[in-house]
């Protein structure tokens, strides 16, 4: 597209910066004890003081300051040691006492900033702040044509606010954040991370300048982002709305839009209310917060591996592949699962495989998680050592074996193998003497074979298959069978 | 403060002000901005201001549940409800 002035897209530059409300997963609520939990019957999580009865007084969880804190540290925030609550003042009937408490001049962390990768580049992203607030309860609008409905579970709920700078310049960039934040709460069990549920929502800032330009353009809102894909999807559309609108010679008007995911459009709801509107000031009934360097360190030493720590490992000391490193460090609980199974077994690549293979195989059949399985990191250990010492095939392993250790937690592995008499079930040994037999059935094929004739492998491996090699893995017989080869 | 920042604050707070109470409340409002441009009047350089009115600090709560109220008694002073949600007018268009 081109204006009279000869100005295209490529001319522009997207500026975007992003505010994610992450949903912390704390017992109670950020400020009274009601259940702090998604998916209940209406009102049955509401407590006096989200219902501002008259008397309440809030009080702050613990938890919930750790949880900050734990976030601001991982992402090398300067962690304020003297913070306090500001309330935001504006009336609507799901937030019935007519503000919300949230955090406006002294934030919990304030600067810091989060590694991203977009394809084979990696760069920090400037964040601005980090703070505590208390979420509103439910609008339900399409219930009744004259009514709204509300629902005052959500009320009260501990969430973070975390902003960064606006300073992400496209839509990969905004993705990559989101997911590595995702990650990163994951991986230090402050939220579940789930954007589907809510847990963790998404507004992006995005206005357009001229490329080679340093000052801001007027900045859109677009809200209601709940996954990665609209965000993606919502920035991209906003950033050509704007340039085109720029190229008409419009000006942006600064205002919330609202992202419509089923139709990938997004509406304008209202001009912003200028921030002087929302009349901020300090909440007198909570006191300050102070922070020591004592609590800071303790919370520290909590944070053992960061997920970009837990990477370097697997790929230093384990000397992992890429793809598995990937696949551990997505989730704590495999990691530790991994880290311990390794403290068992030096057959790391292995077992790897085996987590993200044979087992994840399974679990996703059985709609289940690694933890709530029976499997321990130390019967994986023995597994794969038993199939690289040969006391058992792969495929019997991962056929037979498995589905016992997943769901039998009386299942004794190493029983198992100690109760392995010549004819039993593990079939190593009698596929081992079946190929003697065939060895000494063929001797002179054998001879040949010595003496140079390699084609002959496959003669044998026809044979043993016949003999032995119902329903067994080819491949597994194979490496036995140059292997007894190679011990002639 | 003229009649319009009156009607501004109102309407942030959703009151429905009629033209007697608007002639009560704004002389009102104008005394209490008077009384604060009189405190202005003090030097206050270099004095910290004072946000907290109590000393106390890190007055916090574990991360426990307790559930003090059933849905009917959290119901129980709304003006319409259904038994299972409040019911307000309609917000949005």
């Amino acid at each position: 597209m081109h204006s009279a002035r000869g100005s295209s897209f490529t001319d522009f530059q997207l500026v975007v910066g992003l505010e994610v409300h992450i949903q912390l997963n704390c017992k109670g609520k950020l400020f009274s004890s009601d259940k702090n939990i998604f998916g209940c019957e209406p009102n049955t999580n509401v407590s006096a003081l989200n219902i501002a009865h008259p008397g309440t007084l809030p009080i702050v969880n613990q938890k919930a300051i750790d949880s900050i804190v734990l976030l601001g540290i991982a992402c090398k925030s300067e962690i304020n040691k003297l913070c306090f609550f500001d309330r935001k003042s504006y009336f609507y009937p799901d937030s019935p006492k007519g503000f919300q408490i949230t955090q406006d001049n002294e934030p919990f962390c304030k600067g810091g900033i989060l590694n991203i990768k977009v394809s084979k580049n990696k760069r920090d992203v400037k964040l601005t702040k980090m703070h505590l607030e208390e979420d509103a309860g439910k609008s339900i609008h399409d219930k009744s044509s004259k009514d709204t409905y509300v629902d005052l579970n959500r009320a009260g709920t501990p969430l973070i606010e975390l902003v960064t700078e606006p300073e992400i310049h496209s839509s990969e960039e905004a993705k990559a954040f989101v997911q590595e934040l995702r990650r990163l709460v994951q991986f230090i069990n402050i939220s579940d991370g789930n954007m589907e549920e809510g847990s963790m929502r998404c507004d992006a800032n995005v206005s357009v300048r001229r490329k080679g330009s340093t000052e801001l353009g007027i900045k859109v809102e677009i809200k209601n982002l709940n996954s990665t894909r609209n965000l993606q999807r919502a920035i991209d559309g906003e950033f050509k709305r704007q340039v085109e609108e720029v190229l008409k010679g419009n000006e942006i008007i600064s205002e919330t839009r609202d992202y419509r995911a089923d139709s990938n459009t997004s509406v304008s709801l209202r001009t912003k209310e200028t921030l002087d509107e929302y009349r901020y000031f300090p909440d007198p009934d909570l006191p300050f917060i102070q922070l020591t360097e004592a609590d800071i360190k303790v919370l520290k030493e909590k944070l053992i591996l960061l997920p970009w720590e837990l990477e370097t490992k697997l790929l230093n000391k384990f000397s992992l592949s890429k793809e598995s490193v990937q696949f551990l460090s997505q989730d704590i609980e495999i990691a530790q699962f991994f880290l311990k199974a390794c403290e068992m077994s030096c057959n790391y690549q292995k077992m790897a495989n085996w987590l993200m293979g044979a087992i994840q195989k399974w679990l996703n059949k059985e709609g289940t998680s690694l933890l709530s399985s029976n499997l321990t990191p130390k019967k994986l250990a023995f597994v794969v050592d038993a199939i690289e010492d040969k006391k058992v095939s792969y495929t019997t392993a991962a056929n037979e074996l498995l589905p016992k250790l997943m769901t039998d937690n009386q299942f004794d592995i190493t029983q198992a193998f100690a109760s392995d008499n010549e004819e039993d079930k593990f079939d190593f040994n009698r596929i081992k003497k079946d190929i003697h037999i065939i060895f000494e059935q063929y001797s002179d094929k054998v001879l040949q074979y010595k003496k140079g004739k390699k084609g002959l492998l496959g003669f044998f491996m026809g044979q043993i298959m016949k003999m032995s090699g119902k329903g067994k893995d080819p491949k597994e017989i194979n490496i036995l069978l140059e292997e007894e080869l190679k011990n002639l | 403060m003229n009649l319009e920042h009156l009607r501004k604050i109102a309407h942030l707070s959703r009151l429905e002000l009629s033209e007697e109470e608007e002639q009560k409340l704004l002389p009102s409002l104008n005394n209490i901005l008077l009384w604060m441009d009189k405190l202005n009047e003090i030097d206050t350089t270099g004095v910290e201001p004072l946000i907290m009115m109590t000393e106390e600090i890190n007055i916090k709560r574990e991360d426990e549940v307790k559930q003090d109220f059933t849905r009917e008694q959290v119901l129980k002073n709304a003006p319409q409800t259904d038994g299972e949600f409040f019911i307000v007018p309609k917000v949005i268009e």
